[in-house]
């Protein structure tokens, strides 16, 4: 595993470690189930990545974590351990402290992201100030420096700039500069890049990329694109309908993946190069999260799918050294009932409803 | 991928709850009726409006007799008629019964404004959407109309051009059998109902702006989305496209326009006929009822209540009613 | 698979030099101050049963192409040949049942689809504005459509909010086979939608084009997914063709720099493939103000001073893959008779 976690020593300490997290939204509607029990941990210096569809979960998971749920959101259980201190139960004053200053959170939509009536030198200036005691001067001659880090041409010119004046990729780096004005010990970065072109993506990528190299920061990074974890992140957790299904480390996902999801997801995109006649497919679609199936929530639509699987919840345990994953086909109890079984072809044509074999042949 | 050691699960084909299909105005329907201010004041509206349509059967007087044998004028309510009948409301200060004046005057002031509403957000919708849908001059025009109506000072321009038209007897060119109608609906004569069309037409020309800002703002969104775009792609013409898919898809901030318009209206009419220039006497209506009972407030109290009671009841009813549908309407409700 | 010998197909669409500009109005008077060339000078073919992928970055004016080629903008140069009809010519009628045979799908699901019509309805209105009068004729129309698209033929009923993404994407391709079309633009019709839900329409798109034989346009920004549904890929940039061959030719042996640059910077799901990119400097600039000569000349590793004075000719480097670069010698050319345009 030492090559897995490339900077990072393979026994730091980790600096974020979520607990048993469940956070659901209470609407009109219903209890939304947005999370459902989220255990991971990153370590120092390392980049994590967290993937999923929409509606997975992994969006509330970083609110969560940030304490930026809206309204209707709440932790319901669980604990954030950054630190060593829970951010589940903190103080708003002090969270505001952390936020920021310790953890840095950079979005989506880098313009939106941005408050359009302030220069971004300034926007960055004021980031500096609020967690540390500077002068203006100071803080203007800190914010140039970190707009040269991110990679931005002519610093003293765009730190006049106001955020229509720039593009979406500059935008970002931005962000990036405001997100790094407090050296936080970890970055969480949700979909930094999904609005991004393809040229600019790999520029924000390699940023981020040399940053943590340099600066030593952790990173949780959210995506729903399974290249991007593959070229950025040293451990994956793929998540579904508000749980992880699988977790370990990026090469043991992509050599092998455990879960029906993961290994179904990977084989339905299209990979550069590789030119394949039709692709997999996985049937049905994203359960609702106020009424989520029994037992695994991905039984509808897995094909390997028994009995158990529809009244039973497996857990997510460690069926490989530093490989979990949360399936009764791995589970060691459990696992007997599949011998024989080969891999699925995934050939379906989408709107197909799986259930187990009624009995046995 | 060898398919010969495959799991073979049994696939079910997904099958759906069948009769969930649910138009979007059926939704609204459900929605507004969980409104209850909104309901009853629907229900209340609806009273009072078959009220007035039963006059004649309400109340066995006819609408302008004058009950020579009431000698207190105005009357309180329980007056005694000379054939021994009661004047529920009592008599107004020449002797005819308030009840019959008030409920045939509700029917004036109702029509009026359904009228009025009706034709302005026609002309509105129509002149917004292909305002909006087709932009460059045409819009320029519309837009420049609009805002120059919007800047003038309504109830004065009200004011001098109904009591130039209403005092000059302008004739409408509108088929006799329309105000012939209307004459009979109202029980007067044809040249009096001409008088409330020419008030409508004043009204529907100082009002349409509304429902037209609203609906070309719709149309210029609409105009840009896929589906217009795709309907182009398949030949169809823009009179299709503006009827078949603008205006069905922008008439949900209309409706509540107009309810709320129809609360205006009745004021608006209300207030033109107490100040002498909407409708005229002998046609009541709840407007010059409350002129007439004007100099005798002191003497008979009740006078005024009698056709301001509805009055605040049925604006104060449109207006929730408005407020119910924009809540139904809301796309950010689900359900 | 067999390598076989090329049969000659025939080009359902010629688009040849199109130029779409905008005009950039200002002031009291509303004067045009400035043209942005969205497209400038683009010609390619799509040939009968094949798919044209229209790759490129975002404001590279791929959708514009698209929308001249429909109609739907007007062209302010070149021509268009469907069937070796003159589209920009053509009167009114022509246009009309023109119109019925180029077809279009659209990126977004939810603004595609009249959110006040039944599903039914929506299919059926195309049918309805080419003649089709008796409705129970288009009613078995449009349930037919619904199977063929994978949905069910009680779905008619339904309105698109009732449905997802994935189940609207395939409403509107129903919409568009519904007038039994020679022709259609795929605008980013995947790119709105996840990823195991894209598979499913792209595998959908592949399967009716193999049953009805018709040819696409095929716009998207992912190069992986062009890849996996293109016979022939033209990469643009800023309002012109960079590069445009084979799908084979374009990913093993790609000219351009661009397209180099393209290729490399798309993260590849194989963490054991982490390479060394081309990371292209700055940004793309605003076709408001183009750079001269090349228009890539700015972010171009291999630039030199004629990349900065004079445009690069579009044209035939190799066999049947065209190119627009002064660094790229000229290896082998078709026959003229097999030469596009």
């Amino acid at each position: 595993m030492a090559e897995n976690t490339n900077g990072a020593a393979a026994d730091a300490r980790p600096i974020l470690e979520v607990q048993g997290l469940k956070t659901y939204f209470f609407t009109e509607d219903g209890v939304v189930q947005a999370i459902n029990g989220v255990d991971f941990s990153i370590k120092l210096g390392q980049v994590m990545g967290l993937v999923g569809e929409s509606g997975s979960g992994k969006s509330v998971t970083s609110l969560s974590i940030m304490r930026l749920l809206p309204a209707s959101g709440k932790i319901v259980e669980g604990r954030v351990l950054f630190d060593g201190e829970d951010l589940a139960d903190t103080s708003d004053s002090q969270m505001l402290e952390i936020r920021g200053n310790k953890i840095s959170m950079i979005f989506q939509q880098p313009t939106s992201s941005l408050n359009p009536v302030f220069r971004i030198g300034d926007q960055i200036a004021e980031a500096l100030t609020t967690h540390q005691s500077l002068s203006a001067e100071q803080a203007e001659q800190q914010a140039i420096e970190l707009l040269r880090i991110v990679g931005i041409a002519d610093p003293q010119r765009r730190f006049k700039a106001y955020p229509h004046e720039i593009s979406g990729g500059m935008a970002q780096r931005v962000m990036i500069a405001m997100a790094l004005a407090c050296k936080p010990e970890l970055l969480i970065a949700d979909e930094p890049t999904t609005a991004l072109d393809v040229t600019i993506q790999a520029q924000i990528l390699d940023l981020m990329r040399n940053l943590r190299t340099e600066t030593g920061t952790s990173i949780l990074l959210i995506t729903h694109d399974m290249g991007v974890i593959a070229e950025m992140c040293d451990t994956v957790a793929v998540m579904y309908a508000g749980q992880i299904v699988e977790y370990t480390d990026v090469y043991s996902l992509f050599d092998e993946q455990l879960h029906p999801y993961a290994e179904g997801l990977l084989a339905a995109i299209p990979v550069l190069g590789v030119v394949q006649k039709t692709l997999a497919v996985i049937p049905g679609s994203v359960p609702n999260l106020i009424k989520l199936p029994p037992g695994c929530k991905f039984h509808p639509r897995c094909p390997y799918v028994k009995e158990i699987c529809t009244k039973e919840q497996p857990d997510l345990l460690e069926a490989k050294p530093g490989h979990k994953v949360r399936c009764f086909m791995r589970d060691p109890r459990t696992a007997e009932q599949w011998a024989g079984v080969g891999k699925a072809t995934w050939h379906f044509e989408g709107d197909e409803v799986l259930a187990p074999v009624e009995e046995a042949v | 991928m060898t398919a010969s050691a495959t799991t073979t699960p049994l696939v079910i084909k997904k099958i759906e709850r069948e009769g969930k299909e649910e138009s979007q105005w059926r939704i609204v329907g459900r929605r507004f009726a969980r409104h209850r201010l909104a309901m009853i004041s629907l229900v209340i509206i609806i009273i009072i409006f078959a009220l007035t349509l039963l006059a004649p059967v309400i109340s066995p007087f006819s609408r302008d007799a004058v009950d020579i044998a009431v000698t207190a004028r105005p009357g309180p309510p329980g007056t005694l008629s000379s054939a021994g009948e009661v004047h529920l409301l009592g008599v107004d200060h020449l002797g005819r019964d308030l009840l019959t004046r008030v409920l045939y005057g509700g029917r004036v002031s109702l029509t009026i404004a359904f009228i009025v509403v009706i034709f302005q957000e026609l002309v509105g919708v129509s002149l917004g959407a292909y305002s909006g849908f087709y932009g460059g001059w045409p819009d320029g025009i519309i837009s420049r109309i609009v805002e120059f109506l919007l800047s003038i000072p309504t109830l004065p321009i009200l004011l001098i051009t109904s009591s130039i038209l209403i005092k000059t007897d302008a004739q409408l060119p509108v088929p006799a059998f329309v105000t012939n109608g209307l004459a009979r609906f109202f029980d007067s004569t044809p040249q009096d109902a001409n008088k409330v069309l020419v008030l409508c037409l004043i009204l529907v020309v100082l009002g349409w702006t509304g429902a037209a800002r609203l609906m070309r703002g719709m149309a210029l969104t609409l105009r840009g989305q896929d589906f217009v775009e795709s309907l182009r792609a398949m030949g169809a013409s823009n009179g299709r496209i503006i009827f078949r898919h603008i205006i069905p898809n922008g008439i949900a901030p209309i409706l509540v326009n107009a309810s709320l318009g129809l609360a205006a209206i009745v004021i608006f009419e209300s207030a033109l006929s107490y100040l002498g220039v909407g409708v005229q006497e002998p046609t009541p209506s709840w407007g010059n009822m409350l002129a007439s009972a004007q100099s005798y407030m002191f003497q008979a109290p009740w006078l005024p209540l009698v056709p301001g009671i509805p009055l605040v009841l049925v604006t104060v009813a449109f207006n929730f009613v408005g407020d119910g549908l924009r809540d139904a309407l809301d796309p950010r409700l689900k359900r | 698979m067999a390598v076989s010998v090329p049969v000659a197909k025939k080009d359902i669409l010629v688009v040849e030099n199109l130029k779409t500009y905008f005009p950039v109005r200002a002031g009291l008077f509303q004067r045009v101050v400035a043209q942005v060339k969205a497209v400038d000078d683009v010609s390619f073919t799509v040939r009968e049963g094949e798919t044209f992928g229209l790759v490129g970055e975002s404001g590279c004016g791929k959708t514009t192409v698209s929308r001249t080629i429909l109609r739907l903008i007007p062209a302010t140069g070149g021509s268009v040949f469907f069937e070796g009809q003159d589209v920009f010519n053509m009167r009114k009628q022509e246009l009309k049942s023109m119109r019925s045979q180029m077809q279009i799908v659209f990126q977004d699901p939810y603004s595609s689809l009249d959110p006040r019509m039944p599903v039914g309805e929506i299919i059926a209105e195309g049918l309805q504005i080419h003649g089709m009068k008796d409705k129970k004729q288009r009613n078995e129309v449009v349930q037919g459509m619904l199977e063929k698209v994978g949905l069910n033929p009680y779905h008619a009923h339904r309105y698109p909010h009732e449905f997802s993404g994935g189940q609207r994407q395939r409403i509107g391709i129903a919409r568009a086979l519904s007038l039994n079309p020679r022709f259609i633009v795929a605008d980013e019709p995947v790119s709105a939608l996840d990823v195991s839900i894209q598979s499913q329409i792209l595998n959908l798109l592949k399967e009716l084009q193999h049953e009805f034989g018709f040819s696409y346009l095929f716009v998207a920004h992912d190069l992986s997914v062009v890849e996996h549904i293109s016979d022939r890929v033209g990469v643009m940039y800023l309002g012109k063709l960079a590069e445009v061959t084979s799908r084979e030719d374009l990913y093993r042996d790609p000219l351009h720099p661009y397209t180099q640059a393209l290729l490399s910077a798309i993260p590849v799901p194989d963490p054991r493939r982490r390479r060394e990119r081309i990371v292209l400097k700055g940004e793309v600039p605003s076709p408001l103000n183009p750079p001269s000569g090349c228009r890539f000349h700015p972010r171009c590793p291999l630039a030199t001073d004629i990349c900065r004075q004079q445009e690069p000719v579009f044209e035939e480097k190799r066999l049947d893959h065209w190119v627009a670069c002064h660094h790229v010698d000229v290896a082998g050319k078709s026959s003229p008779a097999a030469r596009m345009g």
